[in-house]
């Protein structure tokens, strides 16, 4: 039955790819048709769940180039709201006729509310925790609900590598033997931990670009923002559970470029910009780029986009606007505010309510905005906007 | 003219930017001409409820709710005499649970005849209540629920 389904799945799989729809339509055939369907094909000892509120991907994308280096045969899976059916899918696809998944290593990006549920059909070797924050309404609950899900579903052999400087992340490794910290050593702001951190950032200094790992090991970063350093270090970490050698590490994640994830230099006729994207609706996103502008610490204007998306969680929530600290736009360092797309009134009501007030605020409600940009802004212009409103913004 | 506002529990029952609801009361009070003092206490803190026109409390985790019953205790008798004077309380999200008689197995405040009763689901979706006023119009109006649990009403006065 299962050669079955294995084939069926391939087939879909190969529909789907010639025809350019992405579906885990061949995941979902596959569990109606036999729900154990993972319990009898041979998957690879080495399974690594990767979860948590940001950075996901970015370590991912970085433990598959640190573990390629060495010549592992590794696949990774990195989608949006990863559910049960797209893991099967991919695993049926990488699955050969005789039942056998030929890579040595499966890591799995998944989002933090359905690790309960995948665990219930695979049993990774590692779950990797990088952090988690709080999220929109509309999902399916608050970070301590989360962490006891995710508690109650790992079972004691799996290894944990949890993030010492997240109370929630660090919270799910309570009363574990199989756990390993990581973070930021002396971290004033995080700093919750009595744990005993393996793996610790000892230096970090984003002016030079420069961190440094266990008082040893140097690392110069391409992308010098503060939970990049984070990022390294869980992919560090991961890394070297799966015993890599430091040097090796440290050859693949020098100068390691993130790509397109945060911070762009663009123009528009002839205004030079930075577009900061941020995740939708994520507070602690809006917070790391709030505080890198004013890092800088050169005058400079700020341009709010946000706009109402398509997605399945979209809805008039408007609680992250005050849950973001904007007030620290109440800084000198920003000379004015442009807030623009559908939540303009909903930003602009949160100035008007708080110690930002609304003397260095304009809302920009119509396609002029351009105009607007060359006219009204003062000094070095940010623009903070998510990844969807980015379309428009090339479209303006 | 003063009004002294209470924010009760206001660090560890705040989810989803709850405090924005004081933060918008003050500054409409203020475009009233009234002068607006917020006090936040927490658990622990001495609390002269007398002292205050308005109280508000919002939404926590469940967690921290149980937490903020155990503390809240203490206050019965403040709070029912402050009941009786006609001042005014807004619980939102779940603190209003604390009013009831039991939150799960704790006892609540006994103040309100109703329990609240936890589910191992978490319910999200969106509640509709049609709102009847006086001149007969009916209004809709829809909420976002976000729960695990439900409400029993013992007795309805």
């Amino acid at each position: 039955m299962k050669y079955f389904i294995i084939l069926i799945s391939k087939i879909i799989n190969m529909f789907c790819k010639v025809f350019k729809i992405k579906c885990n339509l061949s995941g979902r055939i596959a569990l109606k048709i036999d729900n154990n369907i993972l319990k009898k094909i041979k998957l690879p000892d080495n399974i690594i769940l990767i979860t948590g509120s940001n950075g996901k991907t970015s370590v991912i994308k970085m433990v598959y180039e640190i573990l390629s280096d060495s010549n592992f045969k590794v696949f990774y899976n990195i989608e949006d709201s990863l559910q049960i059916e797209d893991i099967v899918s991919f695993i049926l696809e990488k699955t050969s006729l005789f039942g056998n998944v030929n890579e040595d290593i499966l890591i799995f990006e998944i989002d933090e509310s359905y690790v309960s549920k995948v665990l219930e059909y695979i049993k990774p070797k590692y779950l990797v925790i990088t952090n988690i924050f709080q999220n929109q309404m509309t999902k399916r609950g608050y970070p301590q609900f989360i962490c006891d899900e995710i508690s109650n579903a790992i079972t004691q052999d799996i290894n944990l590598i949890l993030n010492a400087d997240d109370q929630v992340s660090a919270m799910c490794g309570y009363n574990r033997k199989k756990v390993i910290y990581f973070g930021m050593n002396g971290n004033v702001l995080y700093n919750n931990s009595n744990k005993k951190m393996e793996y610790m950032i000892t230096d970090l200094d984003l002016k030079i670009g420069e961190m440094v790992i266990n008082r040893k090991y140097t690392i110069h970063m391409t992308n010098r923002i503060n939970y990049n350093a984070y990022n390294m270090i869980t992919a560090y970490a991961v890394a070297k559970e799966f015993g890599i050698n430091e040097q090796k590490i440290i050859s693949v994640l020098t100068n390691y470029d993130m790509g397109n994830s945060l911070i762009h230099h663009f123009e528009i006729d002839g205004q030079e910009m930075m577009l900061i994207n941020v995740k939708e609706s994520n507070p602690i996103s809006y917070n790391q780029a709030l505080m890198y502008m004013i890092n800088q610490n050169e005058g400079c204007t700020v341009i709010l986009i946000v706009n109402k998306t398509d997605s399945a969680n979209a809805i008039n929530d408007t609680s992250w606007i005050w849950d973001t600290n904007f007030e620290l736009l109440k800084s000198d360092i920003i000379k004015r505010i442009i807030v623009s797309g559908s939540y303009a009134n909903d930003l602009a009501v949160r100035f008007e309510n708080s110690e930002i007030g609304m003397n260095k605020v304009l809302i920009n409600n119509d396609n002029e905005l351009i105009k607007e940009i060359k006219e009204k802004c003062i000094g070095k212009v940010y623009v903070i906007t998510s990844s969807n409103d980015k379309k428009t913004l090339n479209r303006r | 003219m003063e009004i002294y506002i209470l924010h009760l529990y206001y660090d560890i029952l705040n989810l989803y930017g709850e405090y924005g609801n004081v933060v918008i009361m003050k500054k409409q009070l203020e475009n009233q001409g009234f002068i607006v003092h917020i006090e936040r206490k927490t658990i622990g803190d001495e609390i002269n409820f007398s002292k205050y026109q308005f109280i508000y409390m919002g939404c926590g985790t469940g967690k921290n709710l149980k937490v903020a019953l155990k503390d809240i205790k203490r206050h019965i008798n403040q709070i029912r005499t402050a009941i009786e004077k006609n001042i005014v309380f807004l619980a939102t999200g779940n603190s209003y649970e604390m009013f009831g008689r039991k939150v799960d197995k704790e006892e609540g405040l006994n103040i309100f005849d109703f329990e609240t009763i936890g589910l191992n689901n978490r319910i999200v979706s969106n509640v509709i209540y049609l709102l009847n006023s006086e001149e007969d119009k009916v209004a809709n109006c829809v909420r976002q629920e976000n729960k695990s649990n439900y409400y029993k009403i013992c007795r309805f006065r």
